[in-house]
């Protein structure tokens, strides 16, 4: 008999409120402030409230349909998969607030895993091998965004040539073998629960709501979106737009690497082909989550959703024996109808 | 500023312009389109770094890498394109790049509630009335938006203050409040450089006019000096040159941009 | 008898070729791997080596570092021009190769295929096969029913899941039409449940099978079937709690299954040897060259291959029919030879 412990993602709080869409009419009364108090929900905001509203509704429709899905261990497994992909997101999402886009993400994600695998093999301290990840992809982020940001080439470019520049990396570090059967030292870490949580989520969600007030309450997070509006006019503006541009992608880097930690904890496996397709399935989680593909604005705490949403919907097709294949038509079809929302919202309000 | 060129790819954009500005004194700055007048502000203002030539400041050189240099030495400007970030808001636009922030355990964590209320004063300075500050300034009136990047300069308390058709989209109400808001940092003893099409509005805000053609200076002088007929004929180039000013002015020995003495000598 | 005579005149052929070996010149044999540097081509390398040193064979083992078939004919067009006596290749693509194939025949070199197969090529000799596909199914569906229902494995009872790699992926597809044919023709009591595609890595091996736990709790036997679904799938039995308590097996090579076979988490895993491969495949190129017309006996026969009589699992056949020699029956894998091999 399955538990009837059910869980509501539907409380998770909306997250990114920021400003809004409104009517708004030039009025000659000097009354600046008085209608300040209404806070119209920002079309980031809209899009996550419509998200969670699709979110209850496959719950409901997958619970009716497989009586093992509304079950505290299937929610756990799911968040159990959730935290790497997060991450990815998480940074995913700040790169493509400031306009850009970082294909080589999970190339990165590769290069770190195999450094903190050859490390633990070595038999390194726990503390070595777990700082080698973010280390790691914080370098290789660095890289990408210097030449976005001081060599002015597209990051759709960047970002595919470093793309197989790290896969290159990747087989030249192990050579086709993989590492293999690594020891189980991040076991306490990457498989205990916490009041039935795993503990690389309440990580993952700590390391994003940390990020969401960096983007929210410092300077940080204005300079990011003014870069995605216009990079001239935020560089006008006195925004030091290409250090906050490497900022940004050395911050993906950096998560990525965290992530590249938890995958190799987790699995204690590094393969040559170690996460691909990922980065196409973090920028999907971070559409999803309301962040804009044309930059400018967007939500980090958004992409926990995104990612919940992505993580639901595979989780849903197993359990209703869907067969396999079409987990790559609706991931795909999920990909294009975010993106094509995206791009028609802003149609309608320009 | 002297002898400053600039060349974009073949194109040149100026050639050996000097240019001299006083505090307290408002510059008109004429000319047709592509004479070099926005390419001018935007040398000053650290986006274009001059090809030939130099800057001074109270006779000290100076050399600007980027916007924010150039607002260090107090040059604040509000760009023909406002450099706006669209889908951001009100505050958001004036603070972009120069954000009010309190000192939260060692976090430059930004002070909100300050800004708006700065943003309020700033605005209500303008006679620039908004619904909401929370609105991305997309949704806004071109003459709102224009109001909004000149907020954005002032709030930078700049001794210089460039504006590069600071009036182009704005109603008549709202371009009279620009031109007396222009008065009003005369009086407060800044410098304005003052760009536009609309020579009604230039006559009736500038001390002085200089005039451009085809990235040279080709005309300069007093407003009471001159007459509309005359400018309009110096930037259609039916009138080669004019020089209305004391060579003390024109031959100036420091070439500075802002010269107490000289702004002395000037003043009438 | 015909089959006894058969044995006998290729005995006295090879007994001559050793002979004549030590008389005349050296024979070299090529053989071009998919992708060098990984550790299946490693061992299959080795191997060769191991051969070409008993039968005195100038070994050549070259290949792309890429699975790459158009470096692997411009490999095998360098060795036409350097004139090999025999050369081997494990095909990347049959319809590039094939004409180079002919090139070498019509060159007086003798082409055949080792590990991957391009059987509609006329050029090609023979192939070196290294268990048959039919043999591989087989002994996936036949060690999960034995340990289900030790007593007769046709009555074995339970439901079966796949976590495949890639769906584009032709001989894992193969595979598993052949285990489904064959639980569906001998196990009534054997379901198939699922076959999920979790492409090339361990995390979404790992995501897949988690998910087939939750839907069907009472699954009875998860198979990974590529290499790259292997810790994937091993470390969800582990972290669902499901070690010793749901056979899981797979392809897998030891290197890769060694870890969750010693947990428990692995029942046992199916391959076979790539070290005896190579050696086979030396042996057959040396005999070839040496004017043995293995390819031309009619019937099917045991081989006997000097040096391969201890290695488990090899039984070597020729089969007239496919025109190939079969290493053996599939190796089973399990915790008591996983650490005998390294690929």
């Amino acid at each position: 008999m399955s538990t009837s412990t059910t869980f509501s993602p539907c409380e998770i709080s909306r997250g990114g409120v920021g400003d809004t869409p409104s009517l708004l009419t030039m009025i000659r009364q000097p009354m600046i402030r008085k209608l300040q108090n209404i806070r119209p929900r920002s079309t980031v905001a809209q899009k996550q409230v419509s998200l969670l509203a699709v979110i209850c509704l496959l719950i409901g429709v997958f619970s009716v349909l497989s009586p093992h899905f509304l079950t505290l261990k299937n929610f756990q497994t799911i968040l159990r998969n959730m935290p790497e992909l997060g991450l990815l997101s998480v940074g995913m999402s700040i790169v493509m607030m400031t306009g850009g886009i970082d294909i080589s993400a999970e190339a990165a994600l590769g290069v770190a895993a195999i450094l903190v695998g050859k490390s633990m093999l070595q038999g390194d301290p726990a503390w070595v091998s777990a700082l080698i990840g973010p280390i790691t992809g914080g370098i290789l982020g660095t890289i990408n965004g210097v030449v976005v940001a001081y060599f002015g080439v597209l990051p759709i470019i960047v970002t595919l040539g470093a793309m197989y520049v790290w896969r290159a990396v990747i087989f030249l570090l192990v050579g086709a073998r993989w590492l293999s059967g690594l020891p189980r030292t991040f076991d306490p870490l990457v498989k205990t629960f916490v009041l039935g949580i795993p503990i690389p989520f309440i990580f993952f969600l700590l390391i994003t709501m940390s990020l969401e007030f960096l983007f929210r309450k410092t300077p940080f997070g204005w300079h990011i979106l003014a870069i995605g509006n216009s990079e001239y006019s935020a560089r006008l503006a006195g925004v030091r737009t290409r250090r906050v541009t490497v900022g940004a992608y050395a911050l993906l880097g950096v998560l990525v690497g965290i992530a590249a930690f938890l995958y190799v904890g987790k699995h204690r496996n590094v393969e040559m082909t170690v996460a691909s397709g990922m980065s196409l399935e973090a920028i999907a989680a971070a559409v999803i989550g309301g962040t804009s593909i044309l930059g400018g604005e967007g939500s980090v705490i958004g992409c926990v959703i995104g990612v919940f949403f992505i993580r639901l919907l595979q989780n849903g097709l197993v359990l209703l024996g869907i067969p396999s294949i079409w987990d790559y038509l609706v991931l795909g079809g999920l990909i294009i109808a975010a993106i094509l929302s995206d791009l028609l919202y802003k149609r309608r309000r320009t | 500023m002297k002898k400053i060129s600039k060349a974009f790819g073949g194109v040149i954009a100026l050639r050996d312009v000097d240019f001299r500005l006083f505090e307290g004194e408002v510059v008109g700055l004429v000319g047709d389109n592509g004479a070099g007048k926005s390419t001018l502000i935007k040398i000053l203002s650290g986006v274009y770094i001059p090809d030939k030539g130099d800057i001074y400041i109270g006779g000290e050189r100076v050399e600007f890498r980027s916007p924010l240099d150039a607002w260090k030495y107090g040059i604040a400007t509000v760009y023909q394109e406002l450099a706006l970030a669209d889908k951001m808001n009100v505050v958001e636009n004036i603070f972009l790049g120069h954000e009010l922030v309190k000192n939260v355990l060692g976090l430059r964590i930004l002070d909100k509630r300050r800004m708006r209320q700065r943003a309020g004063e700033l605005l209500k300075q303008l006679l620039i009335e908004l619904k909401s500050l929370d609105v991305p300034v997309s949704k806004l009136s071109g003459g709102q938006r224009q109001g909004i990047a000149i907020c954005r300069a002032l709030n930078l308390e700049a001794r210089v203050i460039c504006m590069d058709e600071p009036t182009a989209s704005m109603a008549v109400g709202e371009s009279e409040r620009i031109l007396d808001f222009v008065r009003r940092l005369r009086e407060q003893g800044k410098a304005v450089i003052f760009i536009s099409h609309n020579l009604e509005h230039v006559f009736r805000v500038v001390d002085r006019l200089v005039v451009l053609r085809h990235g040279r200076v080709v005309g300069e002088g007093y407003v009471e000096d001159l007459d509309k007929d005359t400018v309009v004929k110096l930037i259609t180039g039916v009138l080669e040159n004019l020089n209305l000013l004391g060579e003390e002015v024109r031959e100036g020995t420091t070439g500075d941009l802002l010269d107490r003495n000289g702004s002395k000598k000037v003043r009438r | 008898m015909k089959r006894v005579l058969w044995s006998i005149v290729l005995a006295v052929l090879v007994g001559w070729a050793i002979w004549g070996v030590a008389a005349e010149r050296t024979i070299s044999v090529a053989f071009i791997p998919q992708l060098i540097g990984i550790p299946y081509f490693n061992a299959m390398e080795a191997g060769g080596k191991a051969a070409a040193e008993r039968f005195g064979v100038n070994f050549i083992y070259q290949g792309p570092i890429d699975v790459s078939a158009p470096e692997q004919l411009r490999i095998f067009d360098a060795l036409i021009a350097q004139g090999v006596d025999a050369i081997a290749i494990a095909v990347l693509d049959e319809t590039s190769i094939c004409p180079a194939m002919e090139r070498a025949a019509a060159a007086g070199l003798i082409p055949f295929t080792s590990d991957s197969d391009a059987p509609n090529c006329p050029a090609r000799r023979l192939f070196v096969c290294q268990a048959l596909n039919e043999d591989l199914a087989r002994a996936i569906i036949d060690g999960i029913a034995i340990r289900l229902s030790p007593g007769d494995p046709y009555k074995a009872v339970g439901k079966i899941a796949f976590v495949s790699g890639y769906p584009t992926a032709v001989n894992l597809n193969t595979w598993m039409d052949l285990m489904e044919e064959y639980v569906n023709a001998k196990f009534p009591g054997l379901k198939i449940v699922a076959r999920r595609y979790a492409g090339g890595t361990a995390a979404e091996a790992y995501r897949q099978a988690m998910d087939l736990f939750t839907a069907y709790p009472d699954l009875a036997a998860i198979v990974g079937v590529p290499s790259t679904s292997i810790p994937g799938v091993g470390q969800a039995v582990e972290d669902a709690g499901l070690t010793g308590k749901i056979i899981y097996t797979g392809y897998g090579s030891p290197l890769t299954a060694r870890d969750y076979i010693h947990s428990g988490a692995m029942t046992f895993s199916v391959l076979w040897d790539p070290w005896a491969l190579g050696y086979l495949t030396v042996w057959v190129g040396w005999l070839l060259a040496q004017g043995v017309a293995l390819d031309q006996i009619p019937v099917e026969i045991e081989l006997r291959v000097p040096g391969l009589e201890d290695r488990p699992e090899v039984a070597v056949r020729w089969i007239p029919e496919k025109k190939i020699v079969l290493l053996g029956p599939p190796l089973i894998i399990t915790k008591e030879n996983v650490d005998k091999y390294d690929f």
